[in-house]
């Protein structure tokens, strides 16, 4: 990961659901995810990492993959909550990350229902670790 | 002794006062209704479908039932029969009732949408629940795809426009068609409780308070004092912390900086207590069927009384920095009007409604929880504007740190709980309903039990009435003001998922 995009990364949070208020909490003076240079953006084009979160039917998995492919590269996923990462709460059969496979390339998984904003910034900035890492 | 007296006539009014009308339901309606149910204190009717129509008749120019409002039209399936579900109620004569109608399952969808076309005749805000696609293609000047903020990432806006002013809009609900109709099938009733909190993920205790309740009038169980001390207590709770959340997302929307950062610290502030008593922040999993899980000890009391006096001194301060500023109540002052007659018929509920002027609160209203033990006021609108619906927010939360002060006061010393086996009980089949007052309005969930499974649920919650009803809001407001209404409506995602 390049230094510029590391000191100014920008988040895209897609879907809805109970992690995206655990998401935007983060924003806060009380968790202040800024202090590492992370912010949320509203535009596909501008965004390093796209955040998977929340429930997704056919129409939003479509929305998904648009928005994943509009991100210019170098770019990131994290998947966020149990219906992410597992299969979706209401609906067992729906399985995300199976549909994705091939499509969309996760790095980073956090499980939890929903994951506190505690654990939304440490998978972040293992992200930003696990990068370095790589480069060495 | 008085007190207690006046309580006791006041109750047993309320359920004279259902006798009467199921008395005149089967006066009026002998012929039309198949069985009427007294769902502790709201009615059940089986109707033919082909009767639908006289009742719906009846039930609406009546002056004896006087039925203005529809609050949700749902369709579920219990056993192999497939039912329609039409829950109505009137504000002013402080009453509700449900219509239950068989459908066959190989019609289905032609005789839904006959009962929708039927129901629309008389409740203008039945229109919503037909196949509306056609609307798509014919408003598609400028589309809205669900946003970044949250509250308003669960539907699509197709716009009809003339130069910055919006001329029709149409709401698409689709993409949050993401929930099975079976996902409550194999899972015992104790294990539901924690899957339904997520139906209103903002204020996560109150279905779970709903489907509590029910079972509880269900079984005629006496929960003890303390145990709905404790339930009130988070209700309160999480009443500040739904409002406060709805400042910030105003306040983003408004671009207000400041006052964004500062009430999301009282949000924090108003979780870390709700976490502190519960052990989590946005679902708390703590209402059980005949009390609560955990007792809440003397710190929990010390860290709620310690938090409250800064609690109210910070939002005094938001109020303030907010609505102090001309520039800012500018801005929301004269947009987004609903008026009193378009909340009723739309079947709106809770702020919203009381902003437009109408002093309609299950609290007060109904025999709900142990609220009528404790003085507060219903703070009322006039206007019904986008910032008489922020004010409410903000004397609710006032009114809610009071009743706080009241319930820390006065909790008695009981047990927390009713002791039960919930796997060993074997329910006849039957059906319940319970409504609870949540932050966005009047929350609705309706059961039919049979031996020891959950046949059906049907979950009723507040959020679609102001989604619908914004579809009229909209019309002749500018493009740049879209965001500020939908976000002052105070839309919760988790109440519009539907399967």
């Amino acid at each position: 990961m390049s230094s510029l995009v590391k000191r100014n990364l920008s988040l895209l949070v897609v879907g809805f659901g109970c992690c995206k208020q655990e998401i935007f909490s983060t924003d806060g003076p009380l968790y202040d995810i800024q202090r590492f240079g992370i912010n949320f953006v509203n535009v596909p084009e501008d965004a390093d990492i796209l955040v998977i979160q929340g429930f997704f039917n056919e129409i939003g998995e479509e929305r998904l993959i648009n928005l994943y492919n509009r991100m210019h590269n170098p770019k990131w996923a994290i998947a966020v909550g149990k219906c992410v990462v597992t299969n979706n709460l209401f609906c067992r059969e729906y399985r995300l990350l199976d549909r994705l496979r091939g499509k969309i390339h996760i790095d980073v998984f956090v499980p939890g229902c929903p994951p506190r904003p505690e654990a939304f910034i440490y998978s972040v900035l293992r992200l930003l670790d696990k990068d370095q890492r790589e480069e060495v | 002794m008085a007190k207690e007296n006046y309580n006791s006539i006041y109750s047993s009014h309320r359920y004279v006062f259902i006798e009467r009308f199921e008395k005149n339901l089967e006066y009026y309606l002998k012929d039309q209704i198949k069985r009427i149910y007294k769902l502790k204190q709201e009615i059940l009717c089986i109707v033919y479908k082909d009767n639908l129509y006289d009742v719906l008749k009846e039930l609406k120019n009546n002056s004896e039932f006087n039925i203005q409002s529809l609050k949700d039209i749902s369709r579920y399936k219990s056993g192999d029969k497939v039912y329609v579900l039409i829950s109505l109620y009137s504000a002013v004569s402080n009453f509700s009732i449900l219509l239950k109608v068989s459908i066959s399952p190989q019609d289905l969808e032609d005789e839904y949408d006959e009962i929708v076309k039927l129901t629309a005749d008389f409740y203008r805000a039945a229109g919503f629940y037909r196949d509306r696609t056609d609307l798509k293609l014919k408003y598609s000047d400028a589309t809205v795809f669900s946003q970044n903020l949250d509250g308003m990432d669960c539907f699509d806006i197709y716009l009809s426009t003339c130069e910055d002013k919006i001329k029709n809009a149409y709401i698409d609900t689709g993409i949050c068609r993401t929930v099975s109709d079976n996902f409550y099938h194999d899972l015992n009733i104790i294990s539901v409780i924690p899957y339904i909190s997520r139906f209103d993920y903002r204020a996560g205790i109150f279905p779970e308070l709903a489907l509590c309740t029910s079972f509880e009038d269900l079984m005629q169980m006496k929960i003890p004092r303390r145990s709905q001390y404790i339930r009130m207590l988070l209700c309160e709770l999480y009443r500040i912390s739904n409002h406060i959340y709805f400042i910030v997302n105003i306040s983003k929307v408004l671009g207000c900086d400041v006052i964004y950062n500062l009430a999301l610290t009282e949000k924090e502030r108003a979780l870390r207590i709700i976490e502190f008593i519960t052990g989590s922040r946005i679902v708390p999993n703590f209402i059980r069927v005949g009390g609560v899980r955990k007792n809440i000890s003397e710190e929990d009391t010390n860290i709620v009384i310690s938090n409250l006096p800064v609690l109210y001194k910070n939002i005094v301060k938001i109020e303030k920095m907010l609505l102090g500023n001309t520039v800012i109540a500018g801005k929301l002052k004269d947009i987004g009007v609903i008026n009193r007659e378009s909340a009723l018929e739309f079947g709106l509920t809770g702020p919203n409604l009381r902003a437009s002027g109408v002093r309609y609160d299950l609290r007060k209203n109904r025999n709900l929880l142990m609220y009528k033990k404790f003085s507060f006021i219903t703070p009322i609108g006039k206007f019904g504007d986008c910032l008489s619906r922020v004010f409410i927010r903000f004397q609710e939360i006032y009114q809610s740190i009071s009743i706080i002060r009241q319930i820390l006061g006065e909790m008695p010393e009981d047990s927390f709980k009713r002791i039960i086996s919930m796997p060993s009980f074997e329910f006849p089949f039957s059906a319940m309903t319970s409504s609870i007052e949540c932050p966005h309005g009047d929350f609705k969930v309706f059961i039919e039990v049979k031996e020891n499974k959950l046949l059906s649920l049907v979950i009723m919650g507040p959020s679609k009435n102001s989604l619908f009803l914004s579809e009229e809001v909209l019309r002749d407001n500018k493009l740049e003001d879209l965001n500020l209404i939908l976000a002052s409506l105070d839309i919760s995602s988790g109440e519009i998922m539907h399967s």
